[in-house]
Formats: C-alpha cells, structure tokens, sequence
C-alpha cells in the first residue's frame, strides 16, 4: 500500500506544479503581473507539493502530510479572499479560462488537495514505519527536479516583479 | 518579501534533499507561518484606515 501511496504523492506533484506553470505562462504570454495574493497561492501550491516531496524523499509520515494540508487550507483562505473581493468589484474579473477566473480554479485545486491528502491519510497506517526507497526511479528525481527548477522559476519571478519589498509591480 | 518566501522554500527542499528531514521541515512550517503573517497584514493594509 505504501508503494501505491508513493506514486499518487509523486503524480500529485507534477500535477500541482504543472499549475503553477499553467499560471506562470499566463504571466509570460498574457503580459499579466501576479498580484501578491497570485504569488501567496503559487506559494502555498509549492508548499503542498513539498509536502509530498517529503514523502517521496524521507518515506510516508503522518507529519508529512499535515504540511500539505496546512499549505493546502492556507493557499484555500487565500483563494476564497480573492474570489471574495473580486465578487462584489465592478470590473470584471481577469483571465477567466473556461468561464472561470484563475484563483476560482486555484480554489478547486486546494479544496480537491484536502479532499485527496484525505483519502491518502485513509491508506496510512501511523504503526507502520515507511523507509524512503533504496533507488530512486527516474520518474520520482524528474518530479524533484521539475518542483526546484519551477520554484527557481518563481524565485526570479518574484525578485523581478516585487524586488526585496512587499508591493509587486 | 515575497522573494524570500520562494527563496526559503529553495533552501528548505535543497536540505530535504542532503537528508536534513527535520531541520527542512521546520524551516517549511516557518516559512508558513510567516506566510499567513505576510496574508494577515496584506488583508490588514487593505481595510484598516
């Protein structure tokens, strides 16, 4: 089972951090700067698949998943802020896709990650002490390397739109 | 600000990745919190006069 547990953590990683990209490529060719909030859930979405990241490298502890939950629920409040003071705005809101604005689908993609650590913490057994793999496969080091080069990614993102202060740009 | 949220994170999973599980996990919950802190003042400067 904690086979099984490990390749759903690994796949929950690059699907998260494929939205993250989705985002970030809105950022390049919508000519779009993310606001701080925008970066708040980039960040928490990061922080979830460290979560997992730490399941995958250090084997499948309970302490583990309850980082992916708290960046979960954090990223969730922040979204749910957003899609709060957009609601009552008179403009419209920017970059819907599918109907739907961005940090309305970064809602979904929180609330479905609570939902899924849920049914993975229903797998776990805490009596069981997982050891992390002897052999890493390929596919597990490409989901490592493709979190650090996203997250180097939103690193100069970051620098190159807020500086070292708290306005972006 | 925003930079070292990212920054810290780096660092966190780079130590996750030399096998210092604990020290890279209390690094990941402090850079949490001070996240919701930066979320908490952004709501704060944004209603308060």
């Amino acid at each position: 089972m904690n086979r099984f547990s490990r390749q759903v953590n690994v796949v929950v990683i690059y699907i998260l951090v494929s939205v993250v990209v989705g985002s970030y490529i809105y950022e390049v060719f919508g000519n779009k700067n993310p606001c701080l909030q925008c970066f708040l859930q980039r960040f928490a979405m990061l922080s979830v698949a460290a979560g997992f990241f730490l399941n995958v490298r250090c084997g499948i502890r309970l302490g583990h998943y309850a980082v992916s939950y708290f960046s979960a629920l954090f990223g969730g409040t922040v979204s749910l802020r957003q899609m709060l003071a957009n609601y009552c705005a008179t403009t419209p809101s920017l970059l819907p896709e599918l109907g739907i604005p961005l940090y309305t689908w970064a809602l979904i993609v929180f609330a479905s990650t609570v939902l899924g650590i849920s049914i993975l913490l229903f797998l776990t057994r805490p009596q069981e002490v997982d050891t992390p793999a002897a052999k890493t496969p390929l596919w597990e080091k490409l989901g490592i390397l493709y979190l650090i080069v996203v997250i180097v990614m939103n690193v100069y993102s970051a620098y190159s739109l807020c500086g070292l202060g708290i306005v972006c740009r | 600000m925003v930079l070292g949220l990212f920054a810290v994170l780096l660092v966190a999973i780079l130590l996750i990745l030399m096998r210092l599980r604990v020290v890279g996990t209390a690094l990941l919950l402090a850079n949490l919190v001070f996240a919701l802190g930066l979320f908490v003042y952004n709501i704060l400067s944004a209603t308060l006069p």
